[in-house]
């Protein structure tokens, strides 16, 4: 009898606690899909899928010197303009983690200074072009966030490795000779076709942080890279030969990538649901790397900048949204002074969750 | 009995048929359509105006064989233009479409002679710049077979375009230091035909037009004292265009347009025969509509072709129907 009543109580109790349990309410994946900026948690939510594409457009006509001056490079002729396009996927493992990978492609021409070298037997014109192009290495990342609800603040923390999995060996060269007015007069063009692999893999670590209030957001954010090791890379010589061909032949030399550190502050302004405005205060600072030219080490030159970002975030449907981005330098150090338009689609869904 | 239950039937499909109406737009629903849902011209009695700017840089071309090349001299130019545009709908198919440019071209070149026997480096530079009206045009568009009776319409388009821009070269100082002409210095006339449907929330365009260029004169070289006659190629192109709504008010548009543009000459003194062009252009727009304002975004990106600029462009639009 006290066997009954005992397992009566318990079915009861049992009973009592599973119907108590009540299911966790997750807001629905439009709800999600759509959270505005100042809503949205710093890593996608559990379950999202995003593929981001991209494309920069910049045009390099000015550069800061050694000095931080601004040096107008179309008056010399040598302005260039870059392309840019990347392609990213990244998946909500948990709610607070996140991974991705990554990789671009760029393209760019260079020219230096067309010299003429007048002698009493020769007249040469020599132009100089170098191609950048190809794709860049592969990254993959992992971001990981406070494990609590977004309300009004959230900080990241995210690791990540450039594989070399692009080629970093340059291109034969395509050099010619043309414009052969007679023995002693002609143009000499030397085309060297760079690729834009690292050549060596690469840690990369990041921070972010946001807090909103009302409708603003003041976000931060951190990227850290920073070489494994040194690598190694050649470079190809060039002999003109007397019918006017080029006999090539290469060198090998090591070289350290730069570490190069990016801090970056912005203001956000969620203008309505779909809409969030923004300026970011950039700073990018490289250095420390070396290249090796006949044998001995050479330092890299220091570089840094200071750019303002304007931009705009707009919901353009639950799953599209649009990024664009314009950048102009305010100043700097040894480095390019690019103004430039970067637009991005995303692309976001929840794969496994109706 | 009988009789009660066919009146009653009468009434009823009598009702019915009086109940169907007609979805009227108002006027303010028509200026706030779309380049998707708008119609090809614009309706009876409306005006338009509109800003344009692109941007074009000079880096690559494509030479004689089509292969994609980067400008070897160190020289720098950038093209920007901005438009002026206003149309008017004469009647809800008939629209007159004004186009006033302003030009600004920058072409600059930087090179060092050297001379080593003599230990003496000499400079080489010239900064050219232009800016001022370009050539301003007038088209008519109208429906040859309307939209509103027809699942597909179809618009025929007649250009003119009128050589108010600078056409020679000014304030010469040397070969050097001059302004660049903003100008052609020809008339020409077009033609366009343009097929239309609307499957919303897409629209598909295809067209083919063909444009006529007369004779002109103008300065061959900044050195020259007299004008020398000239006459570009007449010009085919074709095209069409996807164009989709992302939401209610964000359209993406894409385009596909060729071109081939026959021979030039340059006559007397020079006598020169200027070899056709071809290209293949893809052009992909965003197209914000907030009300009666539009304001779009494109690229437009060279694919192939043979003697022309590979170099992309950017414009950036705004208009506003009153």
């Amino acid at each position: 009898m006290k066997k009954q009543t005992l397992l009566t109580v318990l079915l009861a109790a049992v009973y009592v606690v599973a119907n108590a349990q009540t299911s966790v309410i997750r807001p629905d994946k439009y709800t999600l899909l759509t959270m505005p900026y100042n809503q949205r948690q710093l890593t996608l939510y559990k379950g999202q899928v995003q593929a981001n594409a991209g494309y920069k457009f910049s045009v390099m006509a000015r550069q800061f010197s050694s000095a931080g001056d601004l040096e107008v490079l179309r008056n010399m002729g040598i302005a260039s303009v870059y392309h840019y396009y990347f392609a990213e996927m990244k998946y909500g493992v948990a709610p607070f983690l996140e991974v991705g990978a990554m990789t671009n492609f760029m393209k760019r021409g260079v020219r230096s200074q067309t010299v003429t070298y007048v002698s009493a037997d020769e007249t040469v014109k020599v132009n100089n072009l170098t191609e950048e192009k190809g794709m860049g290495d592969l990254l993959l990342t992992a971001t990981l966030r406070l494990p609590v609800e977004f309300r009004i603040a959230d900080i990241s923390a995210g690791a990540g490795l450039l594989i070399p999995s692009a080629k970093h060996e340059p291109e034969k060269p395509t050099h010619t000779v043309s414009n052969v007015l007679s023995e002693s007069s002609y143009t000499v063009n030397y085309q060297y076709h760079n690729t834009i692999g690292n050549g060596v893999p690469v840690y990369l670590f990041s921070a972010n942080a946001k807090i909103t209030l009302s409708g603003f957001t003041l976000a931060t954010s951190f990227l850290m890279k920073d070489p494994v090791r040194e690598g190694e890379n050649f470079r190809w010589n060039q002999n003109l030969t007397a019918n006017r061909t080029f006999d090539y032949s290469t060198s090998t030399y090591k070289f350290l990538p730069d570490r190069s550190f990016e801090i970056g502050t912005a203001l956000h302004f969620q203008a309505t649901g779909w809409l969030n405005a923004f300026m970011n205060l950039g700073y990018m600072n490289s250095g420390g790397g070396w290249t090796e030219y006949w044998g001995k080490r050479y330092r890299n030159p220091d570089r840094w900048m200071i750019s303002l970002e304007p931009g705009l975030e707009i919901q353009v449907s639950p799953a599209v949204t649009i990024y664009q981005k314009a950048g102009f330098p305010l100043s700097g150090k040894n480095t390019y002074a690019p103004f430039y338009m970067y637009i991005t689609a995303s692309f976001n869904t929840f794969a496994f969750y109706r | 009995m009988a009789r009660s239950f066919v009146a009653y039937l009468l009434s009823i499909l009598s009702l019915t048929a009086t109940g169907q109406i007609e979805k009227q737009l108002l006027p303010s629903d028509i200026k706030q359509q779309t380049v998707v849902t708008e119609p090809v011209t614009l309706s009876r009695g409306f005006f338009r105006s509109g800003f344009w700017v692109s941007y074009g840089v000079v880096d690559k071309y494509f030479d004689y064989e089509g292969t994609k090349k980067y400008y070897l001299n160190s020289t720098w130019g950038s093209a920007t233009s901005y438009l002026f545009n206003f149309q008017y709908g004469i009647t809800s198919r008939l629209m007159v479409d004004i186009n006033i440019p302003v030009n600004s071209a920058r072409e600059q070149f930087s090179g060092l002679t050297v001379q080593p026997e003599i230990n003496a480096d000499a400079p080489e530079t010239s900064n050219l710049k232009g800016k001022g009206i370009g050539d301003g045009s007038v088209r008519l568009a109208f429906q040859v077979i309307d939209e509103k009776n027809h699942r597909i319409s179809l618009t025929g388009t007649l250009e003119a375009t009128i050589p108010t821009g600078e056409k020679n070269p000014t304030n010469i100082r040397n070969l050097r230091e001059y302004n660049l002409p903003t100008g052609s210095g020809f008339w020409s006339t077009g033609g366009k035909l343009m097929a239309r449907t609307i499957l919303y929330p897409y629209s598909i365009t295809a067209y083919a037009g063909y444009v006529s260029r007369f004779s002109g004169k103008k300065l061959a070289t900044p050195s020259d004292l007299a004008e020398t006659e000239f006459r570009d190629g007449n010009s085919f192109e074709a095209g069409g265009s996807f164009n989709l709504h992302l939401n209610d008010w964000i359209v993406t548009a894409n385009h596909i347009r060729y071109l081939y543009k026959g021979e030039g000459e340059i006559r007397e003194p020079f006598n020169i025969t200027v070899p056709p062009v071809t290209a293949l252009f893809f052009e992909t727009q965003l197209i914000f509509q907030v009300g009666q304002l539009r304001i779009g975004e494109s690229v437009r990106i060279p694919l192939a072709g043979k003697r022309i600029s590979a170099d992309p462009r950017f414009e950036m639009l705004v208009q506003y129907v009153f």
